[in-house]
C-alpha cells in the first residue's frame, strides 16, 4: 500500500512512541540502594502515608460505607506501597548509625504490608476492617 | 429564553468538561502537600484558560480557521512543523494518561483486571466518537463528568477552615521545600491550561457552525463555564487539605483522590465521584485524541471534522484512531498513568508558549478578525498570561529536576 | 482578484478549498514571476511534499521524509481569497486531495462510515 502524502503525519507519530518510551525509560528506573537519612525518611513517610490512608479506608469498611470492588482495588494499591518500602529498606545497606533505624522501619513497613493484605484479601468483612483499623493507626504515628 | 437555555448547556458540558486527569492529580498532590496554599495557582491558570479559549473560539469563529491553522499561517512551515511535533508528543502523553485514568476509574468501580479494562476503554472511546455527533459527545460527557460536583459537597462537609482557605488565595509559600512548592504550581498552571484544550475549543467552534451571532455564547462558555469549572479544581484541592495533609498521606492513585468523596459521603458519594472521574476523563481523552488529529489536519491541509463524515475526512478519522490506539500501546506497557500524568502535565508547559503566541498574533490581526480583533481587555489580559506562561515554560525542566518530580 | 494582498501573510501557508468547499492542502510554496522587474505577481501555487523543500532545512528533512507528489494550480484558477485560496473546480480536476483518496479506502469499509 503506498502511503498516503500525509506520511510525515504519521512519521510525527513514530517519533512520538520513540520519545514516549525514552520518557518510560526515565520514569521506571529506580534510584540507589545505599541509605541516607533523607531516603530513610522519606521512606518513613511512605510507610505512614500508607497506614494513614489504610486507617481511613478500614474506617469506612468498618462502618459499610465504601464498596467491596473500591477497598479491594484500593487495599491492595496501598498494600503495594507498603510492599515497596519494606522491600527496599530490606535490601538497603545502611551506615552503622543509620542501622537501628533500617531495621525499625523494615519492620513497620512489613507490619504495615500484612495489615493492609488482611484488608484486601476480606475487603467487607467489618470485624477485620475495624482490627485492621485500629493497627494501621497506631503504625501511622 | 432559546438562547439563555442554549447558553446555560454549554456551561454546564463546559463545567463538566473543565476537569481531566491532569487536574486530579495535581490538585490532589497540592491539597496533600501545601493545604491551601496553592489554590491562586489554580486562579491564574483558570484565568489563562478563560482568555485564550474565548480569544481562540473568537478566532474560529470570525475567520473560520482554527489554532493550528494559525500557528501554520503565522509560525511558517518549518517553526511549525516542530509545534506539531511537539504538540503531538504532549497530546500522546496526554492521552495516554488519560486512557490510563479511565481504566483506572473502570477498575475502582468494577474490580476487573487492569489491562482488560484498557481494551474496553479504548474500544469505548472508539466507539463513542465514530457512533456521535460531536455536539451530543460534548453534551453527554460534560453532563455526567458534572458527577464531579460532589467532590465540592463533600469538601464542605468535611469543614474546612475556611480562613485558611481564603488566605490560600494570596500567593504566600509558608514551607521548607520551596523547589516542590514550585514545581507544584507549574503543574497546576499546566493543568488546567494544557494544548489540547485550546485546539480542541477553536476547531469545536466550527464544528458546531458556531457564527459571529454565537460570539456571546462563546464568551459566557468560556467566562463562565470555565470559572465553575475551577471550583471543581479547588474541591479536589480543599478535599485533600481536609483528609490528606492533616494526617501526612502522599496521595499516589485514583484510588486515593475517590477516598476524598467516599469519606465525607459514604457509598454513594464515591459512585458519583468515580462517575464523575471516568467522565470527565473520558471526555478529556476524546477531546484530546481529536485535538491530535485536528493538528495534524489543519498543518497538513486535510479534510478533517466531525461534521464531515468519515469517507469525507479519512484522514482525519484515522489520525484519532491511530492516536487512540498508540494511547493504548503506552499505557498497556505497564507504567504507571498517575506518573505519566505528572510527565504529560509538565511537558505541556513547556510546549505552552508555540500554542499561545499564535493565537494572541492572530487575533490581533485587524485583516483576519475586523472589528473582532482583540481589544484593550483582551490585550492586557492576553499579554499578562502569556508573560506568566513563558515564565512557566521556562522554569518547568529545571523545576521538574530540583525538586525530583515534586518528591523532595 | 484585485486589490493587494500581503502574500505571505494572506496567501502561504493557507488552506485551499475546492469549488465544493471542500479542504484540499495547504499553500505550501508560490512560484512568482515579475519580481526582478518590481512588479511580483503569482503565478501558480505549489501543493506537495516535494514543494516543502523549498521552505528551510526543516522543509528539506520533512519533504525527505514524506512521500507525495507534487502539484501546481495556476493561479488563475484563483476563485478568491477569504479564510482561505478557494479555487474554481473541485479539487480533483487539479490532482488534490488525492491522500484523502487513498485513505478513503481504509475507512469506507467500516459501517456508518458515511454518515
Amino acid at each position: 500500500m503506498r502511503s498516503f502524502a500525509g506520511c510525515s503525519g504519521f512519521c510525527a507519530s513514530v517519533s512520538s512512541i520513540v520519545f514516549a518510551a525514552l520518557v518510560l525509560f526515565a520514569v521506571a528506573c529506580g534510584g540507589s540502594s545505599a541509605l541516607t537519612a533523607k531516603s530513610l525518611q522519606q521512606q518513613r513517610d511512605a510507610i505512614t502515608s500508607a497506614a494513614a490512608e489504610g486507617a481511613l479506608l478500614a474506617e469506612q469498611v468498618a462502618d459499610d460505607e465504601t464498596t467491596e470492588p473500591f477497598a479491594r482495588i484500593h487495599s491492595g494499591e496501598l498494600a503495594d506501597q507498603a510492599k515497596a518500602a519494606a522491600q527496599t529498606l530490606t535490601k538497603a545497606r545502611a551506615p552503622a548509625a543509620l542501622e537501628a533505624k533500617r531495621r525499625e522501619a523494615a519492620a513497620d513497613a512489613r507490619s504495615t504490608f500484612v495489615a493492609l493484605e488482611e484488608l484486601h484479601r476480606a475487603p467487607d468483612d467489618q470485624a477485620v476492617a475495624r482490627r485492621v483499623e485500629a493497627e494501621l493507626e497506631q503504625l501511622a504515628k | 429564553m432559546k438562547k439563555v437555555f442554549e447558553i446555560a448547556l454549554g456551561i454546564l458540558a463546559a463545567i463538566g468538561g473543565f476537569v481531566d486527569i491532569g487536574d486530579i492529580v495535581f490538585n490532589t498532590a497540592a491539597g496533600a502537600l501545601f493545604q491551601y496554599q496553592l489554590l491562586w495557582a489554580v486562579v491564574i491558570g483558570v484565568g489563562a484558560i478563560v482568555t485564550y479559549s474565548e480569544m481562540c473560539g473568537r478566532v474560529a469563529v470570525v475567520s473560520q480557521r482554527a489554532a493550528f491553522d494559525a500557528v501554520r499561517e503565522r509560525l511558517g512551515f518549518g517553526v511549525g512543523l516542530l509545534a506539531l511535533v511537539a504538540g503531538q508528543l504532549v497530546n500522546l502523553l496526554t492521552l495516554a494518561a488519560e486512557i490510563g485514568g479511565i481504566a483506572l476509574a473502570l477498575q475502582l468501580v468494577a474490580g476487573l483486571p487492569f489491562r482488560v479494562l484498557l481494551v474496553i476503554a479504548v474500544l469505548a472511546l472508539g466507539l463513542a466518537i465514530w457512533a456521535m455527533p460531536f455536539e451530543w459527545i460534548e453534551r453527554v460527557f460534560g453532563y455526567i463528568g458534572l458527577a464531579l460536583l460532589v467532590f465540592a459537597v463533600g469538601a464542605i462537609k468535611l469543614h474546612p477552615d475556611w480562613g485558611g482557605v481564603a488566605s490560600g488565595f494570596v500567593p504566600h509559600a509558608d514551607t521548607g521545600d520551596l523547589a516542590v512548592y514550585l514545581f507544584f504550581v507549574v503543574g497546576l498552571l499546566g493543568a488546567a491550561t494544557v494544548p489540547y484544550e485550546v485546539y480542541f475549543y477553536s476547531s469545536g467552534a466550527i464544528e458546531e457552525r458556531w457564527t459571529p451571532k454565537d460570539l456571546g455564547i462563546n464568551k459566557a462558555n468560556a467566562i463562565i463555564g470555565y470559572s465553575l469549572g475551577g471550583l471543581l479544581s479547588f474541591a479536589l484541592m480543599i478535599t485533600a487539605a481536609e483528609l490528606f495533609y492533616p494526617r501526612e498521606i502522599s496521595p499516589e492513585t485514583l484510588g486515593s483522590v475517590a477516598l476524598g468523596a467516599n469519606v465525607p459521603l459514604g457509598e454513594l458519594g464515591l459512585l458519583l465521584g468515580l462517575i464523575g472521574i471516568l467522565f470527565a476523563v473520558s471526555g478529556a481523552a476524546i477531546d484530546t485524541a481529536f485535538a491530535g488529529a485536528y493538528n495534524l489536519a489543519q498543518f497538513f491541509g486535510w479534510e478533517w471534522g466531525k461534521y464531515r463524515t468519515a469517507v469525507e475526512a479519512p484522514r482525519f478519522t484515522l489520525a484519532w484512531m491511530v492516536m487512540l490506539v498508540l494511547g493504548f500501546v503506552i499505557v498497556v506497557t505497564g507504567v504507571d498513568p498517575i506518573q505519566v500524568t505528572e510527565y504529560s502535565v509538565i511537558f505541556s508547559v513547556v510546549a505552552l508558549p508555540a500554542t499561545y503566541v499564535p493565537i494572541l498574533l492572530v487575533a490581533n490581526d485587524r485583516a483576519y478578525m475586523g472589528n473582532y480583533a482583540n481589544g484593550r481587555i483582551a490585550n492586557v489580559f492576553g499579554i499578562f498570561y502569556l508573560a506568566v506562561i513563558l515564565v512557566v515554560a521556562v522554569a518547568a525542566i529545571p523545576l521538574m529536576i530540583i525538586s525530583n518530580m515534586g518528591q523532595g | 482578484m484585485s486589490g493587494p494582498v500581503d502574500l505571505a501573510l494572506g496567501i502561504l501557508d493557507h488552506q485551499l478549498l475546492d469549488s465544493e468547499g471542500r479542504r484540499c492542502g495547504n499553500v505550501d510554496d508560490l512560484e512568482l514571476q515579475g519580481v526582478r522587474e518590481g512588479a511580483p505577481r503569482v503565478e501558480t501555487i505549489l501543493v506537495g511534499p516535494p514543494v516543502w523543500r523549498g521552505r528551510g532545512a526543516i522543509g528539506r528533512l520533512a519533504a525527505a521524509v514524506a512521500r507525495g507528489r507534487s502539484v501546481r494550480v495556476p493561479w488563475s484558477e484563483v476563485e478568491k481569497v477569504d479564510s482561505g485560496v478557494r479555487l474554481k473546480q473541485p479539487a480533483e480536476a487539479y490532482g488534490l486531495g488525492r491522500g484523502d483518496a487513498r485513505a478513503r479506502k481504509l475507512v469506507a469499509w467500516i459501517p456508518g462510515a458515511e454518515r
